[in-house]
Order: structure tokens, then C-alpha cells, then sequence
């Protein structure tokens, strides 16, 4: 059991609820993934797909925790506004920050993104905001009020992996109190469980998994790389070394003889 | 007198002076919707006591996937 916010969980897995080929393996790899908490959106109502009614409908069954985002927002008005509309449609002070600064990588807006969630926090909401892995602007938006913070793995949507794992690590070194969630990136099982050998509370992805050929079987990858990253972090990794040691015991080997005697 | 507004980035005309709430009864859909009238959220609260100007911008949103 762990804390996120005000909230105690099981899974240190969230998983985003968009791109997946069908409404039923939508539901199907989220609850595979064992996840309690799964992102959502807000856009424009539109006639066709009876302004997204039918995904919420559906995805209320499994009565998840969810935590929406303003993504797709470029300015701190447009952030703070969608945030706005997204506590009443759902109902949660929880939201996932996006103020995007660069359309090309969809790299967070560093100095939109403390502004915004300054004034977020002010109006009561718990932010989760989504940044670079920079440490100064996370420390930025620890003062702004943040609790949790989501520095990125890699850019939205690429798979690669955590690109600088020594900018990771020493967020967490710097910043033992705050709740840390690499989010966006992650394209294997194999990340997740590495930025959950550094330390990490929790991951957050959705693309690596709605995109796998077999979502279901890819969320359950996820689950597992999770935990077993975060079963290696509490129980400690072992010292790299340079040198071969053997671990089976020399004493009494068959055969030894001493060269050169 | 008509009124032109825009919904959703769409051009609207509207025949007389309507309060949001009259106008989210004629074109919210079915199910959780927020509105924002000039990039300012309104509240559903709010709804009643907020006319419908010439020239407002309005959004209205329902819930969608996300990442």
C-alpha cells in the first residue's frame, strides 16, 4: 500500500485510457494492468460520438480514481480554464497538468506550467503537473505547491525509455518527500522497472500499452515490470564493481591445483 | 434581434437574448458537460444569472480519453 494525495493505493501503475483499438480492450487492459488510477480528457462535445458520453459511461464501471489532464493546452489560461472544467465534469480536485512549449516534442512549458500550478493550487486542486526532468523547475514547482511531480521519461508517444536516468535519480535524491511519477515515454515493461529501481512512487503510460498488438498482455508486462522495479528498490540493488568475483564458493574446487609450483 | 456567437468555434445565431442556462438546455448533450464562455469557466451555478452577449465565445466539453 502506498500514498497518492489523499488517496491510498495498491498499484503503482496509472494508466491513460486513450488509443486503444476498441472501447472493450480499453476496459479489458486497464483492468489487467491492475491500475487504480487512469488519466481522462476533456474536448469539445461532438454530435458523433455523443460528446464522449459513451467512453465515460463505460469507463465509470470500473469505478477507478481518475485523474484528468489539460493536454493539448499551450497557455496558463487555457490550462487553468480546462482545469476548471474538468473538476466539475469529474468531480476531482486532482489534475494532471500539461502546458505544452513546444509542439515539435511536446516538451512541457517550463515557466507556463509553475505559473499555472501555482495558481491551480490556489484554487484547491491537487497537481500533477508534467515536466522535463530538469531539477530546478521541479524544485519550481515544489514551491508553487505541488506534492507530486511527473518528470518525463521521453517525449509523448516515442517508447524510448528514460533518457537521462541521471537526471531522474537525482530528482529523487533531491527531492525524498515528493511523490515522484515518470510519466510519458515508456515504451517497455523493462523501463518501468528501471525508473522503479530508482526510486520512483509510480509510473504513469498509456501509448506502450493501447498500441502493444496485444494491449491486455502488455498491461499485465507493465504490471509486473512495476512491481518487480519496485520490489528491487526496497530490497536494495548490489554495488556494480568492475571486477569479476566469482559466487561459487573456491574453497574445495575439483581439480585445483596451483600453478607454478 | 439576432445575435451571432460562436460554439465550439462554430458561427451560431441566436434569435434573442438567452441566459446560459436556456442555451445549455438547447445544445448540451446528454451527460457530464462544463462550459466556458470567453476562455472563462462558468460554473453550472452560474448558468442562469450569465445572458448570452453578441460576439461570446463558448466551449462546451464532455469527457474523453487521455494519456
Amino acid at each position: 500500500m502506498w500514498q497518492l494525495a489523499d488517496k491510498t493505493l495498491n498499484s503503482r501503475l496509472l494508466i491513460g485510457s486513450a488509443l486503444y483499438p476498441s472501447p472493450q480492450l480499453m476496459l479489458d487492459a486497464i483492468r489487467a494492468s491492475g491500475a487504480e488510477v487512469v488519466t481522462v480528457s476533456v474536448r469539445r462535445q461532438d454530435p458523433q460520438q455523443k460528446g464522449g458520453q459513451d467512453f465515460w459511461s463505460l469507463l465509470s464501471t470500473l469505478n477507478l480514481q481518475v485523474l484528468p489532464n489539460t493536454a493539448g493546452c499551450h497557455s496558463v489560461k487555457e490550462a487553468v480554464t480546462t482545469a476548471q472544467m474538468t473538476r466539475e465534469i469529474f468531480g476531482t480536485h486532482w489534475i494532471k497538468l500539461e502546458v505544452i512549449g513546444d509542439e515539435y516534442n511536446l516538451q512541457p512549458d517550463p515557466f507556463g506550467l509553475v505559473e499555472a500550478a501555482r495558481e491551480l493550487v490556489a484554487q484547491g486542486f491537487e497537481v500533477f503537473p508534467y515536466c522535463t526532468d530538469d531539477l530546478v523547475v521541479c524544485e519550481k514547482l515544489v514551491e508553487a505547491g505541488c506534492r507530486i511531480i511527473m518528470p518525463w521519461g521521453a517525449p509523448i508517444g516515442t517508447g524510448r525509455g528514460l533518457m537521462n536516468p541521471y537526471a531522474l535519480k537525482t530528482l529523487r535524491e533531491r527531492l525524498p518527500e515528493i511523490t515522484l511519477v515518470v510519466d510519458a515515454g515508456l515504451g517497455a515493461p523493462s523501463h518501468a522497472a528501471q525508473a522503479m529501481e530508482l526510486g520512483y512512487d509510480a509510473v504513469l503510460l498509456n501509448t506502450a500499452i493501447a498500441n502493444a498488438n496485444h494491449p491486455l498482455t502488455m498491461a499485465q508486462g507493465f504490471m509486473h515490470g512495476v512491481q518487480a522495479g519496485r520490489l528491487a528498490y526496497e530490497a536494495g540493488l548490489m554495488a556494480q564493481r568492475d571486477i569479476a568475483s566469482p559466487s561459487t564458493p573456491v574453497v574445495g574446487t575439483p581439480f585445483w591445483h596451483q600453478e607454478g609450483l | 434581434m439576432n445575435m451571432s456567437i460562436t460554439v465550439n468555434g462554430e458561427a451560431v445565431e441566436l434569435k434573442e437574448l438567452t441566459s446560459l442556462d436556456q442555451f445549455m438546455r438547447q445544445h448540451a448533450q446528454d451527460g457530464p458537460t462544463a462550459v466556458a464562455v470567453n476562455g472563462q469557466f462558468v460554473p453550472k451555478s452560474q448558468y442562469r444569472e450569465t445572458n448570452i452577449q453578441a460576439g461570446d465565445a463558448i466551449e462546451i466539453v464532455a469527457p474523453m480519453q487521455g494519456g
